[in-house]
């Protein structure tokens, strides 16, 4: 590393495509959820009713076939509605689930680590065992048992799936905070009169904020697994209303038959939590400095 | 090494009494506790009837009082369905999911091991890629889909192994494999990233020079010291392989634990989930002992302690 590289000498976000473009699968992975972000936006509102308006002529048609147009591409489910239109406002559901989950999890896990880094003693120590709790018990049989007393609603169901997912944030920004605080910076802050509100805030938040994004992106798919598990258990989200899990179970009373029923949803799924692992995995790579090397220097090797 | 053991059993057994104040007040939270109990099609006399019988219009604390007497006596209430004691239901079901579940989390740690090794032997090699995009595939796969697909594959198209059920060893195979799945790749990467470390270590290339045989470098003296991530990671997995186990046994028809609760949560049988949680998390309380345990034995720095 004598000389820098040329992607060091440009700008944040330039040097950031510049480190995705080094790992084709990131890159994929990347343009995948771009992809679907953009078509479960702009989706529902184009395909107008085709996802909820049955069609007893189409039951069950097979997939891959233009005869009945491009709407019918992924096939026709059961009554006859089109599995493609189905699928992209199902993705919305999803997503838009998952999404709150990881984000209220995101924020209210990193401030009640923050927290019990700062404050140690009882509250900490109260905070670490209630974290136990939850992470000690199987984070769906809880979510089963919750839904079970309160009504699976989509407010309920983000509630549950951020609760379970919590601890993963309390923990990770504990730890950092406790190996962070001891540093000198911190020491030098608090000397020079720093409040501990600036201190957490200014010094240790922007040390602990790569980790976390990292951990949320994992979370993402881990989130979405869990979501799809409860409505594929008929616990989640409840028809009308429809997201990629509920429409696996669906489908599986016609595996024999009609496989495309079952098949399509499920390697949504699959491709989308896929796509978010394999990003994650770069994220570790791209944002930790000693590990960064690997992805910039690959591009010398070729030349 | 006992104090350590004795501590982290305690902070385990915190964890489960936890569970059961939380699990007994949210039930009472969601308003009177006879309508998780009784069918949603049940009386008004009936609920009544119920409420007075069970004091549920007693001050909670009173309540709570009765619950613990009732809980060391082994005591969980009825089963709606069976007119069963829920405890004895649950039971039951619960050597068909440790079955399930020890052998899906042998096969899971032992081919982690040896595939772990072999792709951390030869980093960014062809193994190693291959290795590395299936495990992270095996770890983002939903179970539930996975586990429909093979039974369109191996049971309906090919005919090789049966729906559903138990009985032969033909009916364990899609139920083991399909469980296994997720822990085998998260468990696969926690091995090949410690292995990676622990083979740039001074001790193993020592080993090298005085000329051991790679086999023996590998699976003796770097694969020993590369266990404890590995035994942290599965000891995690092991409590969230019930989450596996609830999807796959309601799948492939499995006599056991998770399909029990589900069946008893879509018919509103409260006792039996209660018992189910209360059992599921005393499993897993034992379990966490032995996890110790066992790091205490590997790692000499926690024995000494």
């Amino acid at each position: 590393m004598a000389s820098p590289s040329p992607a060091i000498a440009r700008p944040g976000a330039y040097r950031a495509l510049d480190l995705l473009w080094q790992d084709k699968f990131a890159t994929a992975a990347a343009l995948f959820l771009g992809l679907l972000v953009i078509v479960v936006i702009v989706g529902p509102p184009l395909s107008s009713d085709a996802a909820t308006r049955p069609n007893l002529g189409l039951r069950n048609t097979p997939p891959f076939s233009f005869e009945h147009g491009f709407v019918y591409v992924f096939g026709g489910d059961a009554l006859g509605r089109s599995i493609l239109a189905r699928l992209i406002v199902a993705g919305r559901v999803t997503l838009t689930i998952a999404g709150l989950a990881v984000l209220a999890a995101l924020v209210v896990g990193t401030l009640i680590g923050l927290a019990a880094g700062f404050a140690r003693g009882w509250i900490s120590d109260v905070i670490m065992r209630l974290t136990d709790i939850v992470m000690g018990f199987p984070s769906l049989l809880l979510a089963i048992v919750i839904l079970y007393m309160f009504d699976p609603g989509i407010f309920n169901l983000v509630l549950v799936l951020a609760i379970t997912r919590l601890p993963v944030y309390i923990r990770t920004t504990r730890a950092e905070v406790l190996e962070v605080r001891e540093r000198l910076f911190v020491s030098a802050a608090t000397v020079m009169g720093a409040s501990p509100l600036r201190i957490v805030l200014r010094h240790v938040l922007p040390m602990v904020v790569p980790t976390l994004l990292t951990i949320a992106t994992v979370e993402f798919a881990l989130v979405m697994l869990a979501e799809s598990g409860l409505s594929f258990l008929g616990i989640g989200i409840q028809p009308p209303e429809v997201s990629w899990g509920l429409m696996v179970a669906q489908g599986r009373a016609y595996l024999g038959s009609a496989w495309w029923l079952a098949f399509f949803p499920g390697l949504a799924i699959m491709l989308t939590t896929l796509s978010l692992n394999l990003l994650s995995s770069w994220l570790r790579v791209a944002m930790d400095p000693t590990q960064r090397w690997r992805l910039e220097a690959r591009p010398k090797v070729g030349q | 090494m006992t104090g350590y053991v004795l501590r982290r059993s305690f902070h385990s057994l915190i964890t489960l009494v936890g569970l059961i104040v939380i699990v007994f007040f949210a039930a009472r939270l969601t308003g009177s506790p006879a309508d998780l109990y009784l069918p949603i099609d049940a009386t008004v006399e009936a609920r009544q009837e119920f409420t007075e019988r069970h004091g549920f219009d007693r001050p909670l604390i009173v309540q709570f009082g009765d619950f613990v007497v009732d809980l060391v006596q082994f005591d969980l209430g009825q089963s709606l369905r069976k007119h069963r004691p829920a405890l004895d239901v649950v039971l039951e079901a619960i050597p068909a999911t440790l079955q399930l579940a020890v052998v899906a989390m042998s096969i899971a740690i032992v081919g982690a091991l040896v595939i772990g090794a072999l792709a951390a032997w030869r980093p960014g090699g062809v193994f190693d890629r291959t290795a590395s995009v299936l495990s992270l595939a095996g770890a983002s796969a939903p179970d539930f889909w996975i586990a429909i697909s093979a039974i369109l594959l191996f049971a309906v198209t090919l005919g090789w192994l049966p729906t559903s059920g138990t009985g032969t060893l033909a009916h364990w195979v899609m139920p083991i494999g399909v469980l296994a799945l997720r822990p085998l790749g998260i468990l696969i990467q926690v091995v090949r990233t410690s292995m990676l470390g622990v083979l740039s270590a001074a001790y193993v290339k020592t080993a090298r020079a005085k000329g051991v045989g790679e086999r023996s470098v590998i699976f003796v003296h770097a694969l020993r010291n590369a266990m404890l991530p590995v035994i942290t990671v599965a000891g995690d997995l092991a409590a969230s392989i019930a989450n596996g186990a609830v999807i796959i046994e309601t799948v492939f028809g499995w006599p056991g634990i998770g399909r029990l609760l589900v069946d008893s949560i879509i018919q509103r049988d409260f006792a039996v989930v209660q018992a189910g949680v209360f059992v599921t998390a005393s499993i897993i309380f034992l379990m966490n002992i032995v996890i110790d345990i066992a790091y205490a034995i590997l790692d000499p720095r926690v024995r000494h302690s």
